[in-house]
């Protein structure tokens, strides 16, 4: 489904990823890794906001790398960022419908589906998105995401910064996102212990190089360790 | 969470925080009870992302201001509170900080950007700096040690590639000849060969006194290069220790990998 390989990429003359080789099928994969490890520039380079130095990404047998985000998101691959994901001055409901703009399936019926899976939000569906709080802006993200019809899904540290209870609840979401909607999953997340509770399979990353890739309840605190330095 | 009055041993400064807080909206970012940096001469700042490290930086530089609380610079014989003063006093008094992203003279060629350091650092007029022939001669001897130990790759140019940017930010702040240096993420980009020199660099510094306060996130850095390490999770320093100390302590791996991984 998904194929990176031989990725570099980076800001400026930094190079941040080196040389990552890697597939995902249909699961939910985590990228795992300390601040630093490169885990928001791989995502961004997947969602096309940042360009290759070198390698090539494929989506579904299609060259994905060098084409535009929009495109890449008509596509099927669907970014939620770890922050700025949501219209601030959009309605929770406009900004499900803004992510539903390059979707095949009626809108209506798919906003009732993103309700069911965040029924928080039904409430809030007039309010301004930049009212939100932390987990209700993280729901109406991922729900933009998932208007857009997406085949795989990008999370970019979704919980960071929420309390602990959301985490909890946000983490079920994402294995019920996988499970009834068959939507691919990378995620990225610093609280390893989560992501492999919810993750099939996991990637280290260690200041852009892959330290390994296992399925998540194969990875060792040893690996761990060694691929955060600590 | 330091215990002491803040005056280091050996006549170092020590920056003294007392009941800082910060909150963006509804988050609390940094909440600081009691805190002594500097009181070694080396000192890591980590933690996971999120724990505050490079808003503590900020609001020591108050480049961000803090909601409540204070920040002292003592220097064994006078107190002053940070706190209260610009950004550009408190870089005058000794306390100076490079950036995570580099604040870049893109107008400004290597030469004219350092001699500008050496300007703030004398109390020179600027224009004085660039018109008057003597005064570059009586600093460009300096300028010059750093140029040759870093190589730019057009050193009478302009700095091109954001390492050369990165670089270039460090030598300004070394010019400015800090009594503190808050580095954050100094080696972020930069080569492994070119990382060594530049903790080689600061190893030469703090041996003439300068004092160390690094956040960054190769923490093989940290463990090799700290005297002593403070250890950040949801605004607050939870534990302090050296670097062995700190690398093993249940926290640290529970804050970082989870509790399912200690």
């Amino acid at each position: 489904m998904f194929e990176a390989s031989g990725v570099w990429t980076g800001y400026d003359d930094i190079d941040v990823i080196k040389g990552l080789d890697f597939t995902v099928g249909e699961e939910v994969f985590a990228i795992l890794g300390a601040n630093g490890a490169g885990k928001t520039t791989l995502l961004s380079a997947i969602a096309g906001l940042l360009p290759l130095t070198s390698g090539h990404i494929r989506f579904n047998g299609e060259t994905i790398s060098g084409i535009p985000p929009w495109r890449i998101a008509a596509l099927g691959i669907g970014f939620v960022p770890q922050e700025r994901g949501v219209f601030p001055d959009l309605t929770v409901l406009d900004n499900l419908r803004v992510g539903g703009l390059v979707a095949k399936q009626a809108r209506g019926e798919r906003i009732d589906e993103i309700m069911e899976l965040f029924p928080a939000l039904a409430g809030l569906r007039n309010q301004r998105a930049g009212t939100l709080s932390g987990g209700e802006t993280k729901m109406v993200a991922a729900g933009r995401a998932l208007m857009q019809d997406a085949r795989l899904l990008l999370m970019d540290e979704p919980t960071a910064g929420l309390s602990p209870l959301y985490v909890e609840n946000f983490f079920d979401r994402i294995r019920q996102i996988h499970e009834t909607k068959q939507v691919a999953i990378i995620i990225t997340e610093q609280n390893a212990t989560k992501a492999l509770e919810v993750a099939d399979r996991a990637m280290v990353l260690s200041l852009g190089e892959a330290m390994t890739i296992v399925d998540a309840h194969d990875l060792t605190t040893d690996q761990l360790r060694k691929g955060y330095k600590i | 969470m330091s215990e002491g009055n803040g005056s280091a041993p050996g006549g170092r400064a020590t920056i003294r925080i007392s009941g800082l807080t910060k909150s963006f909206g509804d988050q609390t970012v940094v909440d600081i009870d009691e805190l002594v940096l500097g009181a070694k001469p080396v000192e890591g700042l980590i933690g996971p992302n999120g724990a505050g490290k490079t808003t503590l930086m900020r609001l020591i530089m108050r480049s961000t201001r803090a909601d409540t609380g204070t920040v002292v610079l003592d220097d064994g014989s006078s107190e002053v509170a940070l706190s209260k003063l610009a950004p550009h006093r408190i870089a005058s008094l000794g306390v100076v900080k490079t950036n995570q992203v580099t604040q870049d003279f893109a107008g400004l060629t290597i030469w004219d950007s350092l001699l500008l350091a050496v300007a703030q650092r004398h109390d020179e007029r600027p224009h004085r700096i660039y018109r008057e022939r003597h005064v570059v001669e009586a600093y460009g001897e300096e300028i010059q040690g750093y140029l040759d130990t870093f190589e730019f790759s057009e050193p009478g140019g302009f700095a091109h590639s954001a390492g050369e940017k990165k670089l270039l930010d460090l030598i300004r702040c070394l010019l400015l000849e800090p009594k503190i240096l808050l580095l954050d993420e100094p080696t972020a980009g930069l080569s492994e060969e070119v990382t060594t020199q530049v903790i080689e660099m600061l190893r030469t510094k703090v041996a003439e006194g300068m004092s160390v306060i690094i956040v960054e996130h190769d923490l093989d850095v940290i463990w090799g290069f700290s005297d002593v390490v403070h250890f950040m999770a949801e605004g607050d320093v939870i534990l302090e220790g050296d670097p062995d100390y700190i690398r093993a302590h249940s926290t640290v791996v529970e804050k970082y990998l989870g509790s399912g991984h200690v």
